[in-house]
């Protein structure tokens, strides 16, 4: 899976790392959900460091369609409500 | 996925948004250089303003040091005199100056503070400046390439997330340097209105009076101190 996080690049990740970032992703949801932003910067601090650890960067000059993407790595929880909150569905 | 995917899908519908009125990447491409480059100059600019009221502030404490020191010499030439109570005016106006080379000081400290957080900001934007550059012939290039192969699908999706990107960053990269700026600004501004220097003069009128009997306290010392070097003491 391509995965971009915003403002720094691609990623490939693959094997159970994905499994991982599924279930870190989850209580990343629950923590925004419950307006719980210690939760949040917390999850996605363990999300970032999931891709960057155990994945590998793509180069810039390759250009390929990422699967997922990822907010940049100092959205605050404020930003990171109004993101998802345009999704239709209700969050906050 | 859960919320991944949301950002993703929101991120791919404000894309193709931006896309279908891009006509030519290329051109936003440059458009937005350009853009970089002017904000990088107003950064330099507020930089340099930051630098001009430091300055402003310390020919203002070289002044006040040399009325201290003439003060100093009016009072010792009083005491020469015999005339005890021109002594003591002079040095009575020596102290006033003495607190206002204080808040000078904490004025001057407050913009070194600004100083280093601007000139911070300002490698920051200007190292991102030139890898926007490098990334940008690199975009364009491959663009162009793209184009000649009418290859619309992947790679052209690519190139649009990577423009989509580039700008985000660089907007983010503004958003945090007008904040940067906004506040220079303001202490500026408290500056030259003289809010900063009242607001370091204490409120509590019990203060004040401790601070007014430390400062004839001085003023005896210093009477002391002088009237023993013209042997008077």
């Amino acid at each position: 899976m391509i995965i971009r996080i915003l403002t720094e690049g691609q990623y490939r990740l693959e094997g159970e790392a994905l499994g991982e970032l599924d279930r870190l992703d989850d209580k990343m949801l629950d923590a925004l959900a419950a307006g719980d932003r210690k939760g949040y910067e917390e999850q996605f601090r363990e999300v970032l460091a999931l891709i960057r650890g155990r994945g590998s960067r793509l180069p810039d000059t390759e250009l390929v369609e990422s699967d997922l993407i990822l907010p940049a790595p100092d959205t605050t929880f404020e930003e990171a409500c109004k993101l998802f909150s345009e999704y239709p569905r209700n969050l906050l | 996925m859960g919320l991944l995917s949301r950002m993703s899908t929101i991120f791919k519908a404000k894309m193709s948004k931006i896309l279908d009125q891009v006509e030519n990447p290329q051109e936003t491409l440059e458009y937005s250089y350009k853009r970089q480059l002017e904000m990088l100059q107003s950064v330099k600019r507020n930089l340099a303003d930051v630098v001009a009221s430091k300055k402003r502030l310390e020919l203002q404490v070289i002044k006040l040091k040399d009325s201290q020191k003439k003060l100093e010499d009016q009072a010792r030439k009083a005491l020469e005199l015999g005339r005890e109570d021109l002594a003591v005016t002079a040095l009575e106006r020596k102290a006033a100056i003495q607190q206002q080379l204080d808040g000078l000081e904490e004025q001057i400290k407050g913009l070194e503070t600004e100083q280093a957080k601007l000139a911070a900001v300002e490698a920051k934007l200007q190292a991102k400046v030139e890898a926007f550059r490098t990334k940008k012939e690199i975009l364009k290039a491959q663009y162009s390439a793209a184009q000649a192969q009418v290859k619309i699908g992947e790679a052209a999706t690519g190139l649009s997330e990577e423009l989509a990107d580039v700008s985000l960053a660089i907007q983010r990269a503004e958003e945090k340097t007008e904040q940067m700026r906004a506040r220079a600004a303001a202490i500026d501004e408290l500056v030259n209105s003289g809010i900063l220097e009242d607001a370091l003069e204490p409120a509590d009128p019990l203060e004040r009076e401790l601070r007014q009997a430390g400062a004839a306290t001085q003023v005896q010392a210093e009477l002391e101190r002088l009237k023993k070097e013209v042997g008077k003491g």
